[in-house]
């Protein structure tokens, strides 16, 4: 009996452990939930963090707060002097960069998303064509949350848009991945309005050159495995074509000619048909063949004027050193990153309109 | 020596107790490790070290079958009642630095991912606890363990290599067999670390009941955690780009970063949690391997032996600090040379010797 009662003692005694956690009540933390890097001067960094505040029987209103520091957690530190409650990162969604900062390289802020444990890898990065800071600042979104909106319209834009899948994971992925280099989506606050303008394209870390909202089909198409999308062509003749694929595949090919590696892409698209306008006002039935000859020219044509923008940049975001690595033992990053301007790349377009519709 | 037979258990059970002893901590963060020279062929490398351990199953059982018994048997067989003693204590030594180093190192993801200020000592008292509990309930109690740690977190384990199927680059691991022979070599060393614990069965073997008819669930047992161990090293390649794994402690950890479900969101905590029945069912196999021979060696109670095992644990626990990477660094070795040469010579010296005595009589 004296022995069980000094175990349960010693059992109490343990549970004081339990002091040695901090407790994080929910209403008693601020989460950040968006970050923002800008440049301040040569060697400093502006820091914005966007954090809800939930009040009873009222509608939460968002925080901005922003400090200049050198580091992004010397930021929160800073900030943290200002607020109620002690500033948690577990539950971040959107990590923004602006523009001039981007081209000085971001990955001493990069660094901090992946060495944190608490924060989830599915982060949405994207730079910002401006200034971070006043992106979070806009008046419209003092109710509504600023973060959570740029996080799901980045979201939707990439599941069922044209926007190419890329979060925290995709950027780490590509950053280290040899003969690839990473792209994150451009977004621009445009007359009050939050906008995706463009894809940003990186050299290692530092932003390089855009690519412009035309361009997202086919590079959707070619980096994606399954991606969605719409794109209006205009034809020779001034026809009008609107496609929205259902089902894409790109397939790489190495040759090795005179030991220069050649790049032969096949693309290949499924679509459907959702608008039509011909240039003669007579009304006619939809002809495929002839259209999707014309379409697959448009689109290999854009694809290879694309790619030639990259090799005058010295950027690979579709990753054609590592596809090339893949298929030669002998692969030299020194020698490719030499070669890469002067590579040829074919394309080769197969599209297929399966459906027309419920008229032809 | 046979155990009594109220303590033995079924053959097939042998299957739990071999994948119990072979997935600890390492499963979270071998894939850094085996690449590190061999780069992706690294995979190729793990399935080596399973065919390997396949034949130190066969040896295993080869040894204990012609001793009747476990290891303190074949040593006093060989070696007479006192070098025998002496020589079997190395190994129990060996079984608790095993058991250590896997719970320093779950101590170590639980301070990094979940509670950062939690002293050592509190975390590995709450675990001996538990383990004590689980081994003075006896050997039975012990193999239960092992069969629970088997089967709650094969649903986690599944959704974590489907998740990140949706964005996996298969075509990281082109091209095959791109490094050296030599590199290949260091990948098998180091993955035969990672998938080492099968050497527990030299304690346990006396528990089996028919014990021959649980060598086919033996190597079964090692199959099923080699082909885990090789989906898992090719699950997390095809998800980390090569410098990336090389950045990542724990890659294992930071997949199931990815995995978000609609009513939980971080999905890490919920398999750290989970990794502790993992943890202590192994724990408490090396602890009763331990304590039961030194028990043997020393003519004590197993409770004795036990608690005194405990204790230091938890000490040691506290004071680490530099001590877990020289521990790590000398238990491979230790493994390496006692599981892989040294156990293979001993099963050639009893042959001899029972040859002998046959030719004798």
């Amino acid at each position: 009996m004296m022995n069980r009662s000094a175990f349960c003692l010693f059992l109490i005694l343990l549970l004081s452990g339990c002091s040695f956690l901090p407790t994080n009540i929910v209403n008693e933390i601020d989460m950040a939930q968006g970050v923002g890097y800008d440049l301040s001067d040569k060697t400093n960094i502006k820091g914005t963090i966007v954090f809800p505040i939930f009040k009873k029987d009222k509608t939460s209103t968002t925080e901005v707060r922003a400090a200049i520091g050198k580091s992004s957690k010397e930021i929160r530190s800073i900030l943290n002097n200002e607020t109620r409650y002690p500033l948690v990162s577990g539950q971040l969604r959107v990590a923004l960069y602006g523009k001039n900062l981007a081209k000085k390289g971001i990955n001493d802020f990069v660094d901090t998303l992946h060495r944190d444990p608490s924060i989830g890898s599915i982060v949405q990065m994207a730079i910002v064509d401006g200034n971070a800071n006043e992106l979070y600042k806009m008046k419209k979104y003092k109710n509504d949350n600023v973060s959570v909106h740029i996080q799901e319209l980045l979201e939707q834009n990439m599941k069922m848009g044209l926007l190419p899948e890329t979060n925290l994971q995709s950027f780490l992925f590509q950053f280290f991945q040899i003969g690839q280099d990473p792209y994150l989506p451009l977004i621009k606050k445009e007359a009050e309005n939050i906008r995706i303008t463009g894809l940003a394209i990186f050299k290692d870390d530092r932003y390089v050159t855009s690519i412009p909202m035309k361009d997202f089909f086919i590079f959707k198409a070619l980096v994606d495995k399954n991606s969605l999308g719409l794109r209006q062509f205009i034809l020779a003749n001034r026809d009008k074509v609107v496609l929205e694929t259902i089902n894409s595949n790109a397939k790489y090919k190495v040759n090795i000619v005179h030991g220069r590696p050649e790049f032969t892409i096949n693309l290949k698209l499924k679509t459907k048909l959702q608008e039509f306008a011909a240039s003669e006002k007579e009304r006619q039935a939809f002809d495929k063949k002839k259209y999707q000859k014309q379409v697959e020219q448009v689109l290999e044509k854009s694809a290879l004027s694309m790619v030639s923008q990259f090799q005058k940049h010295r950027v690979d975001p579709l990753g054609l050193g590592a596809k090339y690595k893949e298929h030669f033992r002998g692969f030299n990053e020194k020698q490719w990153n030499e070669d890469y301007p002067n590579v040829k790349v074919h394309v080769n377009a197969d599209v297929e309109i399966v459906q027309t519709g419920s008229i032809d | 020596m046979q155990a009594n037979i109220r303590h033995q258990v079924s053959p097939y059970l042998v299957f739990f107790l071999i994948y119990n002893s072979q997935v600890g901590v390492g499963i979270l963060s071998f894939q850094r490790t085996i690449a590190q020279k061999a780069g992706y062929d690294a995979w190729i490398g793990v399935l080596a070290a399973g065919c390997l351990v396949q034949a130190f199953i066969w040896v295993l059982y080869k040894l204990l079958g012609k001793a009747n018994g476990d290891i303190i048997d074949v040593h006093t067989t060989i070696f007479g009642n006192g070098l025998g003693k002496f020589l079997s204590l190395f190994i129990m030594i060996y079984y608790w630095l095993a058991s250590l180093s896997v719970l320093i190192g779950f101590i170590e993801i639980i301070q990094v991912w979940m509670f950062p200020t939690m002293p050592s000592w509190i975390l590995s008292m709450i675990i001996l606890l538990s383990v004590y509990y689980c081994v003075s309930g006896g050997f039975r109690a012990v193999v239960g363990m092992s069969f629970l740690s088997f089967i709650f977190p094969q649903i986690l384990l599944i959704a974590l290599f489907i998740f990140p199927l949706k964005i996996a680059h298969f075509s990281n691991l082109l091209p095959i067999m791109n490094h050296s022979f030599m590199d290949l070599i260091d990948s098998i060393k180091s993955s035969l670390y990672t998938i080492a614990g099968t050497e527990a069965l030299l304690m346990y073997y006396p528990f089996i009941r028919d014990a021959k008819a649980s060598k086919k669930f033996a190597h079964l047992g090692v199959l099923f955690t080699t082909l885990l161990y090789t989906i898992s090293a090719i699950v997390s390649f095809t998800f980390f780009s090569e410098k990336q794994l090389k950045t990542t402690i724990w890659p294992e950890l930071s997949l199931t970063k990815t995995i978000t479900l609609s009513f939980l969101e971080r999905f890490e905590y919920l398999y750290i949690s989970m990794y502790l029945i993992i943890i202590s069912s192994l724990i408490a196999l090396f602890l009763w391997c331990s304590s039961r021979g030194l028990k043997i060696i020393f003519n004590r109670k197993q409770k004795h032996t036990l608690i005194l095992l405990c204790l230091l644990s938890v000490i040691i626990c506290h004071f680490d600090g530099s001590f877990k990477e020289m521990l790590n660094k000398y238990i491979i070795q230790m493994n390496l040379w006692v599981f892989y040469c040294y156990i293979p010579l001993l099963l050639l010296v009893l042959t001899f010797l029972k040859r002998s005595k046959q030719n004798d009589e």
